[in-house]
């Protein structure tokens, strides 16, 4: 019988084999990398501009911080003036790295892909675009806005990321066909007096 | 004839589906059973010969036999037996034929040899089906599209190009994939990652519809999907083939090339090379462009082997590399972004068709290499240690800003080595199996340079199990099969909590299964299978620690580091039946899957982000029951005509709650009618078949856990026809297949992208293959 001989020949090598690949390393999982996001937005900044007097400055502020996820967003800002007009430029950061990142430069930089749209209820500064991408389209970063009645509303601010810009009535600012991705909401309540 | 004995035992076990030859050219198939003159008993392992094409088959436990892929003609079918006369029959082959084949045999002689010759099944009671290469090239693009031939097998969609197998309503990590012999390791817990497999490597798929965590260890809940390896050869000369596919819908087209051949002078080497690629452009559903859904996909594979009375051995290694784009419309913001994709009747961005791939858009590559060694130990044991080694890189980009498209978003590298050692053992006559032990292990790593965090933490898993599976033949007609398993899993994470500080936990978890299966011969022409069995599957990682926005899905999903695994007990009958003389079919399946620790995603509110509201998704485990049955019918009313029935049900329901699973598979039939002809003109093997498919609405849905309500019915037709002529020595095989002839616009429930666009449209496939150097010989007759 050279069965029992061979068998355990064979067994002998297949352990040995079996030892000789396993690694002797860490058992632990490897150290993932810290992540710095710099492109999250956590931010909107609406500075208005009394068009007459330029030293008359209002800020709206729309911050979330810690991200998606975790608290929900703040907002914040200034009771406007009736019956003004205003330089109306928007800022977006992303104030989780330290320090702030401002992400304004990289939209402007990618005008045509990315538009801002304008909503309100209630007494809100009525605001239309000022400015243009590489194919003339507006993009909102700068705009012109007025205050026509006093009381109390609110201001939604939406950028769409890769919207369709010729659908209809996306050039002047109904989001209705504009399609894309949503990359900000911000819904801000607004006093006028 | 020991030598021969032996070689055959040990190559039957690397090799499950040697015996019926792989010949390539026709589809008619001649089953039967093998059965004793005088006392009407089943012939076990009898070998059926048909010596003009050197093609033969090896009965089972039962006497049963299939050979199959055979072209229509006349053979002298060579019946042996040991212990028996060799009996020799002529066979007139128009279509599918059943035959009871009579042997006179002298029972003393029978003892010794039965045991040499035995191809034990290795799915005993449980439900399983094949896809022959034939019925893979006539069957769809992509390998998941041809698993879903199979009755009870659906598909889990992410839009035309991302789909992935499921079984009796279950599917990614409650699916197991075999490729090879090895357990697939991609990342296969998100929805939107399909499979990473070539469907040219392979010349067999086989779905076994059960519970098997026994045989195969964690996740083979719903069932297995086995890509069959294809045998080396082992006599000389090249051989080959060359196969070319045309897609209309998507305007695109593949190839495989393949050679193989044995080694001059060095009898029992063989090897094997084949290389494919494929390349889709957008798909089109009716009416409109499904803009940026276009797919490259290239592979590669190669085999070398070594094979004689006592050692078998293969090195294989395979290549499988795809990039394909994600609908442009289906990435989007927000829930309202979500909401305003499924009001509008179409995707909110077409384009003209393009071949180029934009974001978002993934890129994967699964490489494997295996290394095998078969020792026959004696006359009737067998070692077998098998070591493999995967690597599977996956990239996806999303829509980004400042030119960070190119980056990746997710960039996953996922490294599994895997060593099992079987040893198969004959204790006797009415007990005889296999005792094996595997080890694996797991390291997922997060390449850096993302910029964001990443979706699933690194981890490092380590299992290692043991089990044993015992043959148990009672008699001619009765043959059991019992299995237990034990296995323990340990995952390392390493991740950065809410706080951003780095955390390492780890977890343990030890599961167990058990199976029992009966396959009963009630008559020559009825067969019950049953089985039950358990399965488990300890929780993936993404299920322990996802915390964050899954962007397609517009949803912040949570993890919950506290579940547990998955544990379910699975039994199925299957009823086996001929009628009629053969001329009528029937096949039945029956299952209920018990899930304890059953674990989905709950709503749990809504949050309110500078991105805009999202709701929250909660992994909870909860106990599932599901059932169903798979039903198939067929009656051949003249040789050339043949009516096929089918039709499959799932029923999911979550015992917690008391309501209905999500995303089961709706109800569904499919009737077919088949022509087929043996030959006109030059052409022979000609096969024509009109197939309709209904699909039910899914009424069966919980409550506020969907966006919106299940898409409506829909009935597809399809045409396939197929035929093959001689080339000279060669042969050449083509076929089309028409879907969705009537251009239908629908929706599938269980596809994802239902909330953004139609499903695509009217398509034609043309496909030929060409086979060249095929050489006599190849099969050794098996009483020789």
């Amino acid at each position: 019988m050279k069965t029992p001989i061979t068998l355990t020949c064979l067994v002998l090598l297949v352990t040995t084999l079996l030892a000789g690949c396993k690694k002797k390393d860490d058992p632990v999982a490897p150290t993932p990398p810290a992540v710095n996001e710099e492109e999250v937005i956590t931010t909107l900044v609406i500075t208005f501009t009394d068009q007459e007097n330029s030293s008359e400055v209002f800020e709206l502020r729309y911050a979330d911080v810690d991200g998606v996820g975790g608290d929900p967003p703040v907002a914040t800002g200034d009771a406007l003036p009736n019956n003004r007009a205003f330089h109306v430029a928007l800022q977006v950061l992303n104030e989780s790295a330290s320090p702030a990142i401002d992400l304004t430069g990289e939209i402007s930089a990618e005008g045509a892909e990315h538009q801002f749209f304008f909503q309100g209820v209630g007494a809100y500064p009525v605001i239309s675009y000022a400015d243009t991408d590489s194919n003339g389209r507006p993009i909102g970063l700068t705009n012109i806005g007025f205050t026509t009645a006093s009381g109390t509303g609110t201001l939604t601010v939406i950028l769409r990321h890769m919207p369709d810009k010729n659908g209809t009535d996306v050039a002047t600012g109904d989001i209705t066909n504009a399609g894309g991705e949503t990359d900000l909401v911000a819904t801000i309540p607004i006093t006028v007096q | 004839m020991s030598i021969l004995r032996v070689l055959f035992f040990c190559s039957l076990f690397l090799m499950p589906i040697m015996g019926v030859a792989q010949d390539t050219t026709c589809t008619l198939v001649i089953r039967g059973r093998v059965v004793d003159e005088h006392d009407q008993g089943p012939l076990s392992f009898a070998e059926v010969y048909i010596p003009a094409l050197n093609k033969g088959a090896v009965a089972d436990q039962q006497g049963r036999f299939v050979l199959s892929g055979l072209c229509a003609g006349r053979y002298l079918l060579r019946i042996a037996h040991l212990g028996c006369e060799t009996v020799e029959r002529i066979v007139q082959l128009d279509s599918d034929v059943d035959l009871r084949l009579e042997l006179e045999h002298h029972a003393q002689e029978l003892a010794e040899f039965e045991v040499a010759r035995s191809r034990p099944d290795e799915h005993v009671g449980l439900p399983n089906e094949g896809v022959n290469k034939e019925a893979m090239e006539a069957s769809g693009r992509s390998l998941v599209e041809m698993l879903s031939t199979i009755n009870g097998v659906t598909v889990l969609q992410s839009g035309p190009t991302i789909g992935k197998p499921v079984i009796h309503g279950l599917s990614g990590n409650r699916v197991l994939i075999l490729n090879q012999g090895i357990r697939q390791e991609d990342q296969q817990w998100g929805t939107e990652h399909a499979p990473g497999l070539d469907p040219f490597s392979s010349d067999r798929l086989t779905v076994v519809k059960g519970a098997s965590s026994v045989q195969y260890g964690s996740d083979a809940m719903g069932g297995v999907v086995i890509i069959e390896p294809v045998e080396l050869p082992r006599s000389e000369g090249v051989r080959g083939e060359v196969r070319g596919l045309g897609v209309a819908n998507g305007k695109g087209g593949g190839g495989n090339v393949q050679l193989e051949g044995g080694v001059h002078g060095l009898r029992g080497f063989g090897w094997r090379l084949q290389g494919s690629a494929r390349k889709l452009g957008d798909a089109s559903a009716p009416g409109y462009v499904l803009s940026n859904t276009g797919m490259n996909e290239a592979a590669t594979s190669a085999a070398i082997g070594y094979r004689d009375h006592r050692w078998n051995t293969t090195i294989f290694y395979s290549y499988f590399g795809r990039e394909l784009g994600i609908l442009r419309a289906s990435h989007i913001g927000n829930l309202t972004d979500l909401q305003t994709a499924i009001t509008n009747a179409q995707p909110w961005y077409v384009g003209e068709f393009t071949y180029a791939i934009d974001a978002p858009r993934q890129n994967s590559a699964h490489h494997l290499l295996k290394a095998e060694v078969g020792y026959a130990v004696g006359d009737r044991d067998c070692l077998v240690l098998t070591y493999a080694r995967q690597a599977d890189d996956r990239q996806e980009f999303d829509i980004r800003r400042a030119g960070r498209s190119a980056i990746p978003a997710t960039d996953l590298s996922l490294i599994t080595q895997s060593g099992d050692l079987v040893y198969k053992h004959w204790i006797g006559p009415h007990l005889h199996g296999k005792i094996g032990a595997n080890g694996m292990e797991q390291e997922n790593l997060n390449v850096p340079g993302t910029g964001i965090r990443p979706l699933i933490p690194n981890f490092r898993k380590r299992t290692g199990a043991l089990f044993v599976l015992e043959h148990l033949p009672i008699n001619d007609e009765l043959e059991l099969e019992a299995g237990v398993r034990s296995e323990a899993a340990r995952i390392d994470v390493a991740l950065y909590n809410a706080q951003d500080s780095l955390v390492r936990p780890v977890h343990r978890f030890t599961n167990h299964a058990f199976s029992l299966g009966a396959n009963w011969s009630v008559t020559d022409s009825s067969r019950i299978r049953f089985n039950i069995g358990s399965a488990f599957r300890p929780p993936h990682v993404s299920e322990l620690y996802s915390e964050g926005l899954h962007h397609g899905a517009a949803a912040l999903e949570m993890g919950d580091d506290r579940l547990g695994s998955e544990r379910s007990v699975k039994a199925t009958v299957d009823l086996d039946g001929a009628w009629f003389g053969g001329r009528l079919r029937t096949n039945i399946t029956l299952y209920t899957d018990r899930i304890d620790g059953y674990i989905y995603l709950r709503p749990n509110g809504a949050q309110l982000t500078i991105r805009g509201a999202f709701p929250v998704f909660d992994y909870i485990a909860t106990d599932a029951f599901l059932y169903g049955s798979d039903l198939t019918v067929e009656w051949r009313s003249t040789d050339r005509f043949k009516w096929r029935s089918r039709a499959s049900l799932v029923r999911g329901r979550d015992q917690v709650l008391n309501e209905w699973l999500f995303q089961m598979p709706a109800d569904r039939m499919e009737h077919a009618l088949v022509f087929s002809t043996t030959t006109h003109g030059k052409w022979r093997a000609i096969q024509i078949s009109l197939t309709g498919q209904y699909v039910f609405r899914q009424s069966r849905v919980p409550n506020g856990v969907d966006y919106t309500d299940p898409p409506a019915a829909y009935d597809l037709f399809g045409l396939q026809a197929s035929a093959t002529r001689s080339a000279g020595k060669h042969e050449l095989r083509m076929g089309v297949q028409l879907s969705n002839l009537l251009d239908r616009a629908y929706r599938d429930y269980m596809d994802r992208f239902r909330y953004y666009a139609d499903a695509r449209g009217m398509d034609a496939m043309l496909w030929l293959r060409y086979s060249f150097g095929r050489t006599e010989g190849d099969h050794r007759p098996l009483n020789e």
